[in-house]
Parts: structure tokens; C-alpha cells; sequence
């Protein structure tokens, strides 16, 4: 009797565990779309601040940081900026290309997307507003490429992946019992 | 003599979950990653197969053989 426990128990720790696989695959293809338009947002925000209002930028990225929920990877991005940028007197190319290395783990981004984003970061703080506002015009056209590829590719792959995962589990399930 | 329904019921879930996962693997564009999945599965299922006729043998060798 114990052993048909245990073996209904291992049977479903073992299904669990590929099912969420599964959905954890799934889950970065179904967040990347999301956090590159939270991204965008973010950075038309920062345009506005730049050009119009003439904010300083700690001012205008810790305004900006709190636009987003905390667990989000641009809040991490925005606000880590801000603190080096207030706290350390960073400069803000260095600043913000330190806050997008610890911003990482939050985010479902491509390798592809943080390195635009890096090289986006070169412009910030260095030139005048009407530059920094043209560099911020690119990157969001950039961006805005990223984010129909990756709801192509979010069309394509998580129904797959979340499925793979499950049946997976059942064919494991299966071959074991 | 046991009739060992659970080997039935392993092939069909083995073909039913191989045919769901080929044709999403079709639909999302990965043709090759899908046949991958085909020939494991035949595989598999040849090997339940290959170890139950196995059995099979073995029971007639018993029955005519060792008396």
C-alpha cells in the first residue's frame, strides 16, 4: 500500500517538475513582448524628460522607475540607474550600462536585446537634448522591431513549449509506471 | 496467463502524446525537431514491444522446452 503511495507521489513530483519546465519556457517567450514595451514606455517617458520638461536625469529615471511594478525588470533598470547616479556620481553612460548587468534576472530579454540596449546607454547624459533625444527616436524604432519579432516568436513557440512539457511528463509517467 | 492491458495503454498514450507533440512541433515550424520526436517515439515503442515479444518467447521456449 505504501509503495503504491509513493509511487503515485513520484509519479506526480516527476510530472510537476517537466510541466513546469514547460511552463517556464513558455513564461520568457510570453514576457519578452510585454517587458520590451514596458521598456519603450519607459523610454518615451525619458525622451519627454529630456526635451521638454529638462528634468536631471536621477530625477527623471527615479520618476520613471516608479511608473513600474518592482518585480519588473525596467523598474530594477530605472531605479538602479538613479541610485548610481545619485549615491556614487556615476556617470550616466556607466550607470546605466551597470544597472542593465544587475537588471538581468528580472527580465526575459535576448542577449540580442540587452546588448541595443547597451549600446543605446553610450548616447545617455553625453550629448545635448536634441541628440540624446534622436538616439532615444532610434532606439525606440529598434525596439519597436524587437517586439513584432518577438510576438512572432511568442505566436510560435509557448503553446509548444508549455505543451511539450506536460506531455513529456506523461510520457515519462508513462514509461515508468 | 495475465493480460497485460497497461503494455496497450503505454503504446496508445506513447502514439497519442508523439502525434500531439509532431503536429505542434509542424505548426510552430520545426519540421526536423518533429521527426526527431517521430522516430523516438517509434523507438519506444519498439523496445516495449521488443521486450514483451521477448517475454512471449521466452514463456513458449518454457512450455516446450524445459519439461
Amino acid at each position: 500500500m505504501a509503495l503504491v503511495f509513493l509511487k503515485w507521489v513520484g509519479a506526480g513530483a516527476l510530472f510537476v517538475g517537466t510541466a513546469g519546465f514547460g511552463f517556464d519556457f513558455a513564461k520568457k517567450y510570453r514576457k519578452r513582448p510585454l517587458e520590451l514595451r514596458e521598456i519603450m514606455t519607459a523610454l518615451r517617458m525619458l525622451r519627454a524628460d529630456i526635451a521638454y520638461h529638462r528634468l536631471p536625469l536621477p530625477e527623471s529615471f527615479f520618476k520613471i522607475s516608479g511608473y513600474f511594478s518592482d518585480q519588473s525588470g525596467t523598474h530594477q533598470l530605472f531605479a538602479k540607474t538613479a541610485e548610481l547616479l545619485t549615491t556614487s556620481g556615476t556617470e550616466a553612460e556607466d550607470a546605466f550600462a551597470v544597472a542593465l548587468g544587475q537588471a538581468g534576472e528580472f527580465w526575459s530579454l535576448s542577449a540580442e536585446d540587452v546588448s541595443a540596449l547597451r549600446q543605446f546607454s553610450r548616447t545617455i547624459g553625453n550629448t545635448n537634448a536634441v541628440l540624446q533625444e534622436s538616439s532615444i527616436n532610434a532606439i525606440l524604432a529598434e525596439l519597436a522591431d524587437r517586439e513584432k519579432e518577438a510576438v512572432t516568436e511568442r505566436d510560435r513557440f509557448e503553446k509548444v513549449y508549455r505543451t511539450t512539457g506536460v506531455l513529456i511528463g506523461v510520457l515519462m509517467v508513462v514509461m515508468l509506471w | 496467463m495475465s493480460l497485460e492491458l497497461h503494455v496497450i495503454f503505454q503504446i496508445a498514450v506513447i502514439g497519442i502524446a508523439t502525434a500531439v507533440l509532431a503536429s505542434l512541433l509542424k505548426q510552430s515550424g520545426r519540421d526536423e525537431i518533429a521527426t526527431l520526436v517521430t522516430i523516438t517515439a517509434l523507438v519506444l515503442v519498439a523496445a516495449v514491444v521488443v521486450t514483451n515479444i521477448n517475454h512471449l518467447f521466452t514463456e513458449i521456449r518454457a512450455v516446450f522446452f524445459n519439461q
